[in-house]
């Protein structure tokens, strides 16, 4: 054979086995990525952050079929400070973010979501040792995915303790708080005499739409009005926004770090709309008592997409113990605590997992 | 699939022998603009239709060409995965040469091609499964599906006064992804290379 060629063939052989390299699995700045593969899904889990400490917090984020990276590995003001100190996986769950395979719709269930959590966190074991504590940091619909996880008893022995942020647990429920939220928020900025216009049309736009026996379209219509209220209450300067994205870090991380806009907005088009129709009929509020675990809520006190009432609902409905569980409302936030108070949410995380961890 | 990957590999070679010259292309390629990678491809004429125009200080030439070939595509996503595109493609091919009375020779040229290959992408670190609740680990985990391309070129020869036919050329390609969660996954490219006319 041509030396050239067989030259070009070792050099393509080493450029490809590139990415077969495993990181340093134990370190204070890790960069870890592997996958797990079951029923169809290929799901990355991203490592990153201090995994010489053993504890490791697991984001299970927003959506339905949002991103693990998208929002809270590119939010800096939470990434940061808290992979100085503990390992964050970011796992993309099936059919979302930047998730791979084509699995069968029939498994685009709550169930399987679930079953894909707990393998997860078996792989994580497998991967990092049974010796590691294992927080789950739940957001949004991630929330609604940890509360069903660890509803299941024999789930919650393998965590050491859960972090609602803004976490759904009962569409219906919170769809009747978001209606009346929403009302009272209009109320109030009508009487502050700020943007009376505006806030008068949201109102009369929210009194058209009643709740009583709400359909899928009127999830969506008030799921888009919340989003439209926090907006504006950015706007107004009633929420704070304490992350932004710095010079060229937007650029960066859409065209030279693992997310890809493209795979995420196709894994959302599928995933997104079938889980969506699931959930919305499903209340985990009569399981939630099952909890036990260590708890720490945090809630935007201006979160109309999962209503702040949702938040008291959740601190009573767990069974966990007086002095495990904290509920902190976050004055100057919306649905996105992340974006508004990461300072507040990293304090409050920090200081619950250094009294709550498994080998304390 | 094996056979089909050789098939695909050298079906331009069972043509070859009905046409005279072939064209190689290699150059960078990026994945959504910046995924580093490469691509290599060869091509045939399989059909020339020329039209010349003589003039008293240059001749013009036209050349319209259908073309088949085969590509290799590779791109590396950071922290994610790796990916191969293995295929086929066919499409058309205009040429402008102007010929210059003192020897000038310019060559401007376009294609645009489709064609159908596989692509094989390689999961970055260890990818786990469970069969009956025992794990187990894999390096380069992921799936082979078929790919539908279709790629775009414009460019032109180098001016050299042995007239070589080294041309520059910039690419864009867009492939497919098929079966990825019920969807097609469009995988945008852009790239520049250098292509090379054998036996000119």
């Amino acid at each position: 054979m041509n030396i050239k060629f067989q030259y070009l063939i070792l050099i393509i052989i080493a450029t490809l086995s590139l990415g077969c390299t495993e990181s340093t699995l134990f370190s204070n700045q890790a960069e870890d990525i592997f996958w797990l593969k079951h029923k169809g899904a290929e799901m990355p889990i991203w490592v990153e952050g201090n995994t010489a400490s053993k504890q490791f917090i697991l984001v299970l984020h927003g959506g339905p079929a949002g991103s693990g990276s998208l929002g809270y590995n590119l939010n800096h003001e939470f990434s940061v400070p808290l992979e100085e100190r503990y390992a964050l996986a970011y796992w993309d769950q099936r059919g979302s973010g930047n998730a791979k395979g084509n699995p069968s719709i029939s498994t685009l269930t709550l169930d399987q979501f679930v079953e894909d959590l707990d393998l997860v966190v078996d792989a994580m074991k497998h991967r990092y040792g049974t010796d590691i504590d294992i927080f789950l940091l739940g957001n949004s619909w991630g929330g609604f995915l940890g509360n069903a996880f660890l509803s299941h008893y024999e789930k919650q022995d393998k965590i050491c303790g859960w972090i609602v942020v803004d976490g759904q647990h009962d569409f219906r429920q919170g769809l009747v708080y978001a209606h009346q939220q929403m009302l009272d928020i209009a109320e109030e900025r009508i009487s502050a005499g700020v943007n009376p216009h505006y806030w008068n049309t949201k109102k009369e736009s929210i009194l058209s739409r009643p709740v009583d026996s709400p359909v899928s379209e009127d999830y969506a219509f008030y799921n888009r009005i919340a989003y439209q209220i926090e907006y504006q209450l950015e706007r107004e300067d009633v929420l704070s926004q304490e992350f932004f994205l710095e010079d060229g870090q937007g650029f960066d991380y859409y065209f030279q770090s693992s997310y890809n806009p493209i795979t995420s907005n196709a894994n959302a088009n599928t995933t997104n709309s079938i889980l969506w129709n699931e959930i919305i009929q499903t209340s985990l509020s009569d399981e939630l008592h099952q909890i036990t675990l260590p708890t720490l809520i945090l809630w935007g006190k201006y979160d109309t997409v999962t209503p702040t009432s949702l938040a008291y609902d959740l601190f009573e409905y767990i069974s966990t113990k007086e002095n495990e569980k904290k509920l902190v409302i976050l004055q100057s936030a919306g649905h996105q605590a992340l974006k508004h108070e990461p300072r507040r949410v990293v304090e409050e995380v920090i200081s619950f997992i250094s009294e709550h961890g498994c080998n304390i | 699939m094996r056979i089909s990957i050789l098939f695909l590999l050298l079906a331009p070679l069972f043509i070859q022998a009905q046409t005279q010259s072939w064209t190689i292309h290699m150059g960078y390629d990026a994945e959504f603009m910046t995924r580093p990678g490469f691509h290599l491809g060869a091509d045939y004429p399989i059909l020339q239709k020329e039209k010349v125009k003589l003039q008293t200080r240059h001749y013009k030439q036209s050349n319209h060409q259908w073309i088949i070939g085969s590509g290799l595509q590779w791109y590396q996503h950071q922290k994610h995965h790796s990916g191969l595109f293995i295929g086929v493609l066919s499409g058309y091919r205009f040429e402008r040469i102007r010929q210059e009375a003192k020897g000038r020779k310019r060559v401007f040229r376009t294609d645009i091609q489709f064609g159908l290959g596989v692509y094989r992408y390689f999961l970055d670190g260890t990818t786990y499964s469970f069969n009956n609740g025992d794990i187990s680990g894999q390096s380069n985990g992921g799936r082979m599906v078929m790919m539908p391309i279709t790629s775009w070129k414009i460019g032109a020869q180098f001016p050299n006064k042995k007239n070589i036919p080294i041309h520059w050329y910039i690419r864009s390609s867009l492939l497919l992804e098929t079966q990825h969660n019920h969807q097609v996954l469009p995988k945008p490219f852009l790239g520049i290379g250098l292509s090379y006319r054998l036996g000119h």
